[in-house]
């Protein structure tokens, strides 16, 4: 209802508006990182009122006249982009830059010079749909999105098809890793941690995870990667030691606009953003570009918004690297990693740390936030009886002031 | 040749300025210098300016109406280009490349009673002859506009030109080309229309700021147009389930927020809205 402020509230059901819309009932649904960014009030566009949550998978209640794939009853996971399947670019299987699903593509248009696909959930520049923190959703273009789902895998592990396996997977993709490559994977949250599990499958024989909490570093470390705290040792010296000089292959920023600078830098960034003279604090991304070796790739999972301050683009230019990023062209990997999750490889559900109910998102989004609790990853069953689980606060801790109560810090 | 000018002149032809009446239509009444004058133009700017910064302050406005009358030599210079702007003419063009042949869209524009399901605010087309036929169109305030149009070329699979007929308040003409792709994929689709305004470009920009800008108009109805073309269906969140607005949300939705409008519902054989459970 503003910036750090949400309410569960009881609204109308979804209805179907378009002939190629379905109404899931919502069986999961969680809190991606990308969310605290609207919580943080740094996307813009969002209004008082707006349905957050793009990580949802269901049982289909109702379908339009158009939509062939589909029938009630069948469960689906939804990506989080909207794509239309039809125009040039999804042809091209570039879904998360679709011409057609952004309502307010000509806002979009003013402020980023061009419009592409449609989120759930994920401001008005992005199309304003109603997002999936809920009990049912409206998903257009139902024949082109959702992924059927015709096994019994339980919800908890196709979950994360929704954004962050497939995001971190794409992050690996686009970092351009051969056979025996080193690959720094800044952030060891969801993204970052799948990020590095990914690039495992392309071929690294080194991931390094940098972050600062230890459980996340934990995390990355049952993916098989090597951890590196930055807030006990300096980045970039540390990754020129490991990699013999050189610096690794590929570096990849899965933190986004929102990274925690150390020093003088970040009191910058922070002050900036504070201002508004800037959006984004883009620590991670430089790091990610003095870091990588000479002719090396960058690739961008992490989210941004707006302009970015002191860009290192002499590096860049100079070690003559490469950089991709982007949304997720979520369509063109679920196919292949539900494979992946059918056949065993991974389950993404280690992640989770964190089982609620929809009355609890308010408290979980602060928590979350604050990496308080040792909370990685929230998955919402937005049935739950009374609408809590009594998971979010461990026992014992006085409700309302979780400030520094981690358990692993006490 | 090269050509480097993107902007594609209308048929001279079915230009306005050959229109009979544009010379009478495009002249000024004394009432309408003296609304252009420096000062009221300065205080529209600062308002406009501080409408879309959204502040509110009447202290501010005042601030700011000042520092543009004090800075004369500007308010002089904007008085200028404003005289140009409000001689009516409004000429606007909109390209998209859709990704079908171009006879497929040229079909589909030809068959022009179809344009209220992509066309904003059009809320009837009736085809009254081999050439011609009768719009209405929605204004705010439940006002209606209605004018006779006639097909001035048409150039199977290449081109259609139209324009007004007969006495309206908004002369009118156009043109739609389609032309295949470079890279051999789709069409790239060009409309030019021209509007004789009452208010010319000014009233144009200040109707922006609540509604569409006739640019915003030929843009987003082309777009339309591709995305029913592509996808069978426009786009919408027009009826979708939100939780409370707050009265400060309305504020800046209107001026800063959505302007998604969806043409009109077709009344017989829906196009983009088949079967739709309102």
């Amino acid at each position: 209802m503003g910036k750090e402020k949400l309410e569960v509230q009881d609204v109308a059901d979804p209805k179907i508006l378009n002939p190629g819309d379905a109404i899931i009932k919502i069986t999961r649904t969680a809190i991606c990182g990308s969310d605290l960014h609207l919580y943080d009030g740094y996307i813009p566009t969002m209004q008082p009122g707006d349905i957050l949550g793009h990580e949802f998978m269901g049982i289909v209640e109702e379908v339009g006249p158009a939509v062939k794939k589909l029938k009630r009853g069948d469960r689906v996971v939804v990506p989080f982009t909207i794509a239309c399947g039809s125009c040039a670019f999804c042809s091209d299987q570039l879904y998360s830059a679709c011409d057609n699903t952004n309502p307010n593509a000509a806002l979009a248009e003013k402020m980023y010079g061009y419009s592409g696909a449609s989120l759930y959930g994920y401001s008005h520049i992005y199309g304003g749909y109603a997002g999936g923190q809920a009990q049912y959703a409206r998903v257009p273009f139902a024949d082109v999105g959702p992924l059927k789902i015709e096994n019994d895998i339980p919800d908890e592990k196709l979950l994360f098809l929704t954004d962050i396996f497939p995001t971190g997977y794409m992050g690996a993709e686009n970092a351009n890793i051969k056979e025996g490559d080193t690959v720094a994977v800044w952030g060891a949250g969801p993204v970052g941690i799948f990020a590095a599990a990914s690039a495992f499958m392309f071929g690294a024989k080194r991931v390094i995870s940098i972050d600062r909490f230890p459980e996340r570093l934990a995390l990355a470390a049952k993916v098989g990667a090597e951890t590196l705290d930055y807030s006990k040792f300096d980045t970039l010296s540390t990754l020129r030691e490991l990699t013999g000089g050189n610096g690794p292959d590929a570096t990849i920023d899965a933190v986004g606009l929102e990274a925690h600078g150390s020093g003088l830098g970040g009191v910058y960034d922070k002050t900036q953003q504070v201002l508004k003279l800037s959006f984004d604090r883009p620590t991670a991304l430089r790091e990610a570009i003095m870091a990588v070796r000479k002719g090396g790739t960058v690739s961008v999972p992490g989210v941004y918004g707006g302009l970015l301050d002191k860009f290192p683009f002499g590096a860049a230019f100079g070690k003559g690297i490469t950089m991709k990023m982007g949304q997720t062209h979520m369509q063109r990997y679920l196919q292949p990693l539900l494979k992946r999750i059918e056949d065993g490889q991974l389950d993404p559900s280690f992640i989770i740390s964190h089982r609620i109910g929809m009355e609890e998102i308010p408290d979980a989004f602060r928590v979350f936030r604050d990496k308080e609790f040792g909370c990685t990853k929230v998955v919402i069953d937005p049935w739950a009886e009374g609408g809590r689980t009594g998971d979010l606060v461990p026992k014992g801790s006085p409700q309302g002031t979780t400030k520094n109560l981690s358990p692993l810090a006490s | 040749m090269i050509q480097t000018d993107v902007k594609t002149p209308l048929d001279p032809r079915t230009r306005l300025s050959a229109a009979p009446g544009f010379e009478r239509a495009t002249a000024q009444s004394p009432t309408q210098k003296a609304v252009q004058s420096p000062l009221v133009y300065a205080a529209l700017v600062s308002a406009v300016y501080l409408f879309r910064k959204q502040i509110f302050s009447p202290g501010g406005l005042l601030f700011a109406a000042g520092v543009y009358v004090a800075r004369s030599a500007k308010t002089q210079k904007l008085a200028g280009t404003l005289q140009q702007a409000s001689r009516g003419l409004v000429q606007e063009q909109a390209t998209f490349t859709i990704a079908k042949p171009a006879d497929e869209l040229y079909a589909k524009w030809l068959d022009i009673a179809t344009a209220p399901s992509y066309q904003e605010s059009i809320h009837s087309v009736t085809v009254t002859g081999e050439d011609t036929s009768h719009w209405v169109m929605d204004l705010p305030g439940g006002q209606t506009l209605e004018w006779d149009a006639e097909w001035t070329a048409k150039e199977p699979g290449k081109r259609l030109a139209w324009r007004s007929i007969g006495d309206t308040p908004v002369p009118s003409a156009g043109q739609v080309s389609f032309e295949p792709a470079v890279s051999g994929r789709g069409t790239v689709v060009r409309v030019n229309q021209e509007f004789l305004l009452p208010g010319g470009k000014l009233a144009a920009a200040l109707g922006g700021l609540v509604s569409r800008t006739p640019g915003g108009f030929v843009k987003e109805n082309l777009r339309h147009f591709k995305q029913l073309a592509e996808t069978g269906e426009i786009p919408t969140t027009r009826g979708q389930s939100h939780g409370t607005r707050s009265a400060g949300a309305r504020v800046q939705q209107a001026f800063t927020g959505d302007r998604e409008q969806q043409p009109t519902v077709p009344q017989t054989g829906g196009i983009a809205h088949e079967g739709v459970a309102q």
